[in-house]
């Protein structure tokens, strides 16, 4: 996984060559701009402080607002503004017109848009986007960047997110004295706080105890178990959420030959519930897993939790389900890249919710 | 008005109406407007969530129902 920052200087540049080449087009150069959504918007501001030549009073600016139905998966648009007035599309008749969006991911929402601005008599559409990722079903006429499937692009942000394993909330009754983690647990405050350490699992860990949860095949595996797994194979890693010495939790995760993140065990003490503790280390599988470019993760659900994972992206594969007596497990499978559609024929379980994967 | 003035324009509106960051649509749990490469976005059977709630949310269920592999021993 690559992450790409453009700032104004970078993009001014590649929008400074869009401008000469439309420019290059003469009389056939496009006087509709259409920009998909807040995003296109934005980039359109860039697009007409830099060129200048193509910023006339004769050039017409029609928004496409673009929603998805969470059932159909079917693209809506809109045209205009959703806060004024709604333009028609015979505005487009005889026109030529250029769409424009600071990403292209799918390419779906793009090739709605062009094929509805055709079916408006439009003379000719063209299109730009200033990052482009690989899968892509639509290429723009025009492009900035191109950039893989796992890969990241931040574009002109006043500020750019950091990574984080859990968002930061204080308690409600909170007074804003800080008075350490320790306190913080013991007094059993429910606010999410960053006062803990995920590390891998070392040798110094085999001597302590490991706390117990309420699954009998995750109380059987022990730390020893885990640590020399993870010695004895290059695919396997166990990382542990560690509060001053003890060890609240653990994730078990690995990474075999295909490119499928596999989640082992993951378990946090109850004591510790209702912190954050397990959002962190799940967050942290799947922030590893794009770095290790997979595309999917997977791993045994309960099977009364199984609605819950349905509608949260994930679809149960072939394998299972796998019954242990007490333990009753369905094999899940989540799609890290849902942008490119692989997916897209998987069956949903019956009654269970239309995510996407 | 030449193009710059009809898209201050349009952006003015966009955030008169919702704020700095007016994306299609908002979080179903923290109302948080989303924009992928800020907050994440991702579809769930509730709607769209940003990455914070639906990791709180998973852990959630994680620390109540923990993952095991099955295993032969």
């Amino acid at each position: 996984m690559q992450t790409l920052f453009l700032g104004r200087e970078q993009i001014a540049a590649y929008l400074r060559d869009l401008e000469r080449r439309l420019l290059d087009l003469g009389s056939q150069k496009p006087n509709v701009w259409v920009p998909l959504g807040f995003s296109g918007t934005v980039l359109l501001r860039e697009i007409f402080k830099v060129a200048e030549k193509l910023n006339k009073s004769s050039t017409i600016v029609i928004v496409a607002n673009c929603r998805r139905d969470s059932k159909t998966r079917r693209i809506k648009i809109t045209w205009g503004n959703k806060h004024s007035r709604v333009v028609p599309v015979e505005q487009f008749k005889g026109k030529n017109v250029i769409v424009v969006d600071s990403a292209v991911h799918s390419g779906r929402t793009m090739a709605a848009t062009i094929r509805s601005i055709k079916d408006a008599d439009a003379a000719g559409v063209c299109s730009y986007s200033l990052v482009l990722k690989e899968s892509s079903a639509l290429i723009p006429s025009y492009w900035a960047v191109s950039i893989g499937d796992e890969d990241r692009a931040y574009l002109l942000l006043d500020s750019i997110p950091n990574n984080r394993l859990v968002r930061p909330v204080a308690s409600a009754d909170d007074d804003g004295v800080d008075e350490g983690f320790g306190n913080a647990l013991t007094e059993g405050i429910k606010g999410r706080l960053p006062y803990f350490t995920v590390r891998k699992l070392s040798h110094d860990d085999i001597s302590k105890p490991k706390f117990k949860v309420r699954l009998a095949s995750l109380n059987r595996s022990t730390w020893p178990d885990l640590y020399y797994e993870m010695r004895n194979s290059d695919r396997v890693d166990t990382y542990v959420l560690e509060i001053g010495a003890d060890i609240v939790g653990y994730i078990t995760m690995e990474l075999p030959e295909e490119k499928e993140l596999s989640i082992e065990q993951v378990a946090v003490s109850h004591r510790h519930k209702g912190k954050g503790y397990g959002a962190a280390l799940l967050r942290w599988a799947e922030t590893r897993g794009r770095l290790k470019d997979c595309t999917h993760i997977r791993l045994w659900a309960f099977t009364e939790r199984e609605g819950w994972y349905c509608g949260h992206g994930f679809r149960r594969t072939g394998d299972g389900p796998m019954d242990l007596g007490d333990e009753k497990y369905v094999r899940m499978r989540k799609c890290l890249l849902p942008h490119t559609g692989c997916c897209a024929n998987t069956t949903p379980v019956a009654g269970t919710a239309s995510a996407k994967h | 008005m030449n193009g710059l003035e009809q898209v201050q324009r349009i952006l003015a509106q966009y955030s008169k109406k919702g704020g700095r960051q007016p994306r299609i649509s908002k979080c179903a749990k923290c109302g948080i407007w989303l924009q992928e490469s800020v907050t994440g976005s991702r579809d769930t059977s509730n709607g769209p969530m940003c990455s914070d709630c639906y990791f709180e949310e998973w852990g959630a269920i994680v620390e109540r129902y923990p993952i095991s592999t099955p295993r032969r021993r």
